[in-house]
């Protein structure tokens, strides 16, 4: 029976020295977590001040590839209707084929062609952003806010980003004379890593 | 300028210029048909049917209202004026038909073109499940259609137009209430080209408004109110409502008096309408305006 064991464990120390140890992952798939993120937009209000509005329901995916950067993609999606203004009444109309005609675009989405570093701890990212149905490129610079483990054991990374949109490039014109026709985007969420 | 005086300004272009621009656009269309588009060997002091122009001007209104269309189509709205186009010029086309056999065409095409104007404008790309509402859209433009064919054949020319103007008068305010503005001034322009046609066909008779100009304003506001029905919250039941007001044009077509085949219908009409705006009133949560 020693002699048994003794053998089997030679050969497993054999295989595991000429294999080597098990490979860390190079490539990882993180989850936005909506309830600690945010999705905001900012417009010019008859040039004297802005209007915030923020969505309520979103949802994306990160993948990171250590070894491979051009592997590195964003991927997400914004539900339309869920814009939010603080007036029920002002979102109905956003919701309205006058802003953004929710029922006929429901989703708006971007998804990533490239994430290359730009930086300590950033990454411009360049990628097609769909809204009203209309696709437009655009890049930005994403921002790592931070990484770590959260108390239930979940590994998380946060990450910022903000860029402009020509809202009339994407057919959402109306009013011209009340509203700024650049509403900046404000993106900030935190992703957990999916096993 | 202060942002409030911008404001205001932009308002009153809205408000004086969108009239004025749908009363030159009309008259134009009059205009331009009877001088530059007649057919071929037809009597100089014939009337000529302005539909196509006309067509032409409220593809141009909703161009203005919406800015250029974009391709791939991403507003479906961007159709309107091409298929109120379309209708007139099937119109016309139609007139070459044989009496014997004049409104069996016209219900052949008024059924084809509610399918093809409810399956281009209710369903958006990329929604399968839209398809379900192609259905009540298409009986809906169907219906306008119909009517406007059945307007066609009798009562003085210039009462369909009328009612049809009342009933786009009552749509705009039901579309605005529903929280799209934009609708209700495309709705409100079309309100305003067919009262204006209707003012020349009761004042100068001689130079009434033909069929395409009757199809292409059917299409037209059947297709918005289809449109209406798929993507903004207004209340079914008025919507209907204000697709079959131009049924009241029927009404006293075949009497030659002054109160009953012009009076009547439109007052008619006017009920029937000011019914779509105080139900759709009553529908809206709060039809006060926000502050923007």
């Amino acid at each position: 029976m020693r002699k048994v064991i003794g053998t089997a464990g030679l050969w497993t120390l054999l295989a595991w020295t000429v294999a080597g140890p098990a490979p860390a992952r190079a490539q990882t798939t993180w989850k936005v977590d909506p309830v600690h993120s945010q999705v905001l937009f900012r417009v010019l209000h008859l040039n004297i001040g802005h209007v915030w509005g923020w969505f309520r329901q979103f949802e994306g995916t990160v993948v990171l590839d250590a070894q491979r950067p051009e592997g590195n993609r964003i991927e997400f999606s914004v539900d339309a209707a869920s814009v939010d203004t603080r007036d029920e009444k002002r979102d109905q109309h956003l919701r309205s084929p006058d802003f953004f005609n929710a029922k006929q675009a429901p989703k708006w989405t971007f998804r990533s062609r490239s994430v290359k570093p730009a930086g300590a701890d950033s990454w411009e990212v360049s990628g097609d952003l769909t809204l009203r149905g209309v696709t437009k490129p655009v890049t930005f610079t994403a921002r790592k806010v931070g990484e770590g483990k959260d108390p239930w054991g979940s590994q998380r990374v946060g990450f910022s980003a903000k860029f402009p949109v020509d809202r009339s490039a994407f057919g959402i014109s109306y009013m011209p004379e009340g509203l700024g026709r650049e509403v900046e985007v404000f993106v900030d969420f935190e992703a957990i890593l999916q096993k | 300028m202060t942002p409030a005086q911008d404001m205001a300004l932009a308002l009153a272009i809205r408000a004086v210029g969108m009239p004025l621009l749908a009363t030159l656009l009309v008259l134009g269309a009059l205009r331009v048909q009877a001088r530059w588009l007649r057919r071929p060997g037809s009597p100089a002091g014939q009337p000529e049917d302005p539909g196509p122009v006309l067509a032409a001007a409220i593809w141009a209104g909703v161009v203005g209202a919406r800015g250029l269309p974009r391709w791939p189509v991403a507003d479906t709205l961007d159709l309107l004026g091409p298929l109120a186009l379309l209708a007139s010029l099937a119109a016309r086309a139609i007139g070459a038909v044989p009496e014997s056999r004049k409104r069996a065409a016209e219900w052949a095409l008024g059924i084809l073109a509610a399918v093809a104007i409810g399956w281009l404008l209710m369903v958006p790309r990329g929604v399968p499940g839209a398809i379900m509402s192609v259905g009540p859209g298409a009986l809906a433009i169907g219906v306008t259609w119909a009517l406007g064919a059945l307007g066609r054949t009798g009562g003085h020319p210039g009462t369909w137009h009328a009612v049809f103007a009342v009933s786009a008068a009552g749509s705009a305010t039901m579309l605005a209430l529903s929280g799209s503005a934009l609708l209700g001034q495309v709705a409100a322009s079309l309100a305003l080209s067919g009262g204006i046609l209707a003012l020349i066909a009761f004042l100068r008779p001689g130079i009434a408004p033909g069929p395409s100009a009757t199809a292409a304003l059917a299409a037209a506001q059947g297709g918005l109110l289809a449109y209406g029905w798929a993507f903004t919250e207004a209340p079914r039941i008025p919507l209907l409502l204000a697709l079959a007001i131009p049924a009241s044009a029927l009404i006293g077509r075949r009497s030659p008096g002054w109160w009953s085949s012009r009076v009547l219908p439109v007052g008619i009409a006017l009920a029937l309408s000011g019914a779509v705006v105080a139900w759709s009133l009553l529908a809206a949560p709060d039809p006060s305006p926000y502050p923007y």
